[in-house]
């Protein structure tokens, strides 16, 4: 049993969960196409919209590995409180071959993303850091000297396979990257493209197009009003115009793969719905 | 980078609250210091006390671990409390870990529901076999208050100019303002001076918008005036003396607030009208 405490003005100030560690760390590591596996577990997000709903939603903290032939890259380190399923779940992928662990991908310098850094970097003495590395000295300064620093447009080769740093169109931190692997052409969103699941519905662990009941317009508004507060203040329509000159014509995506939400294997179907969510949000705070 | 820093904890009001950390030379590898910014990058933690009484405000980050040890060593306090004002970034929980297995911490407070023990601990890699954290975890809410101790409480508020879930907290006792990533405008001069008063405050208008822009670059196009009323509200209803951010210089005395505030406001409204935003 675990209580919550619930934030905002719905009159519901706590919640009580019989189950808590029913989420995804039972169920990944999952693959997501060939050389992209999904690890990582789930965050309980007690929201008063889901809660009026009789309903408890989860956020992904995932972290995906990206194995090339010599390789492989880790897209975040998955939050602290992870760690050991992080762990549990990567020893059992290089126990079956999988190619080592060469790079680590921090999205940018947030707890939830890069906060099981050190203890990586520690366990694979092999691995470097990647990414935008600004700041990460003075959380890890015993290990500055692991840190390569990337920008828009560098790549890695992992071995016929290059995964690509590309521009953050949506982010929180300004220091923050996605990633784009060539190869099965995934996007790596981070904070982008978020939106929550519900707890006890069996939504872990799956595709959104494998949840067509997942209001997913509603569930990516109320992550934004939480997650990103500036997208209440500022119109969306730029970002939403940037993010599908990125996945449809910079960078074709196949596969998108956010920390935060449900993977999508269906762009141009789902997108549309997550733009959804944005609008609607937009128009709640009367800013479009 | 270079840390310098104090011995002893820094006394803003002597006896009642006390700056920790110290300065580091940013060579443009820190992500919410301007480009070329002269100055040194300041990193703060702050502890009220009242005797052997002490309430910390944020941790700040591991490469300064040493530093607020060894200054909240020399402070004699035999009870702790810590309230972290963004438990999901490291300026705020990145020492928590370390504080909590050297000092006498009974409690950590933090925001909304992040229950601090899921986001505190980073260092160890086998964290099951740690020993069980002795401080109880509590969870406030935007406008909770928080005992020091009977007669003296902190106030939290819900802050409007930040990046993610944020609070602000006022110690009325001394009139601190404690405004974690904002108001970190002002770089060090040297390593060594981490309080900017009237005698020593140069900063421009210039200044605060560059680092408005740096650190909050999602105000390019936004509206501001959210921002703006919540500032106007916060210093209308508390008389505040100092400003004391995470990575910024302590801001001190009624002029340099004052001053400060407007400046702030003022980069707000001109980031807004340049963009041809509508309040």
């Amino acid at each position: 049993m675990t209580d919550f405490y619930v934030p905002g003005d719905s009159g519901v100030t706590g919640v009580t969960i019989a189950d808590p560690e029913n989420t995804s760390g039972r169920l990944l590591p999952r693959e997501l196409a060939p050389g992209v596996t999904w690890l990582g577990d789930c965050m309980l997000f007690p929201t008063p919209q889901g809660l009026k709903l009789g309903k408890l939603e989860h956020s992904y903290t995932a972290v995906f590995l990206v194995s090339g032939e010599d390789s492989s890259l880790l897209v975040d380190t998955g939050h602290p409180k992870d760690w050991v399923v992080v762990r549990t779940q990567l020893d059992a992928l290089f126990e079956a071959s999988v190619p080592p662990l060469k790079y680590i991908f921090p999205t940018h310098f947030e707890v939830t993303h890069s906060g099981n850094l050190g203890r990586l970097l520690r366990r694979f003495p092999e691995a470097r850091a990647v990414g935008n590395i600004r700041d990460f000295e003075l959380i890890f300064p015993d290990l500055a000297g692991r840190m390569d620093h990337k920008e828009v447009g560098d790549s890695v080769d992992l071995g016929a396979r290059r995964f690509v740093f590309v521009d953050a169109v949506f982010k929180d931190l300004v220091s923050t990257l996605w990633g784009y692997d060539e190869k099965e052409q995934v996007l790596f969103s981070s904070d982008g493209l978020g939106f929550g699941h519900y707890h006890g519905d069996e939504h872990c662990g799956k595709f959104a197009e494998e949840l067509p009941e997942l209001p997913i317009p509603e569930l990516t508004g109320i992550f934004l009003e939480y997650a990103l507060y500036w997208t209440r203040l500022k119109d969306v329509e730029p970002h939403i115009e940037r993010l599908r000159k990125l996945v449809f014509e910079d960078y074709p995506v196949r596969l998108i793969a956010s920390a935060h939400g449900s993977p999508v294997s269906d762009p141009s179907t789902t997108m549309e719905r997550i733009e959804g969510g944005m609008r609607e949000l937009a128009e709640r705070y009367a800013i479009r | 980078m270079e840390v310098v820093a104090p011995h002893a904890a820094l006394p803003i009001v002597e006896g009642k609250v006390y700056a920790l950390g110290g300065t580091v030379d940013h060579r443009d590898q820190i992500s919410w210091v301007p480009a070329g910014a002269p100055g040194f990058a300041p990193l703060n933690a702050y502890v009220l006390t009242e005797g052997t009484k002490g309430l910390m405000i944020d941790t700040s980050l591991p490469i300064v671990e040493d530093a607020i040890v060894t200054q909240l060593q020399g402070l004699g306090l035999d009870e702790l409390t810590i309230v972290l004002s963004r438990a999901v970034e490291f300026d705020s929980m990145g020492n928590a870990e370390v504080i909590a297995a050297k000092l006498p911490v009974k409690t950590i407070w933090a925001q909304m529901q992040y229950p601090p023990t899921e986001w505190c601990y980073m260092r160890t890699d086998a964290p099951e076999h740690a020993p069980r954290p002795t401080f109880e975890e509590k969870m406030y809410g935007s406008t909770d208050t928080i005992e020091l101790t009977p007669r003296r409480t902190v106030s939290l508020m819900d802050a409007k100019l930040k990046l993610l879930a944020c609070a602000w907290v006022f110690d009325a006792e001394t009139g601190t303002l404690f405004t974690s990533d904002s108001f970190s405008h002002v770089l060090a001069p040297d390593r060594h001076t981490r309080v900017i008063t009237e005698e020593n405050d140069h900063t421009t208008l210039e200044d605060v918008e560059r680092h408005l822009l740096t650190k909050f670059e999602w105000l390019v196009g936004a509206r501001t005036e959210p921002a703006r009323a919540f500032l106007d509200r916060v210093f209308t209803e508390f008389d505040v003396q100092t400003i004391a951010p995470l990575l910024g210089c302590i801001l001190e005395g009624r002029g340099v607030v004052a001053r400060h505030r407007a400046l702030v406001d003022e980069a707000l409204m001109r980031i807004s009208e340049r963009e041809g935003v509508v309040a």
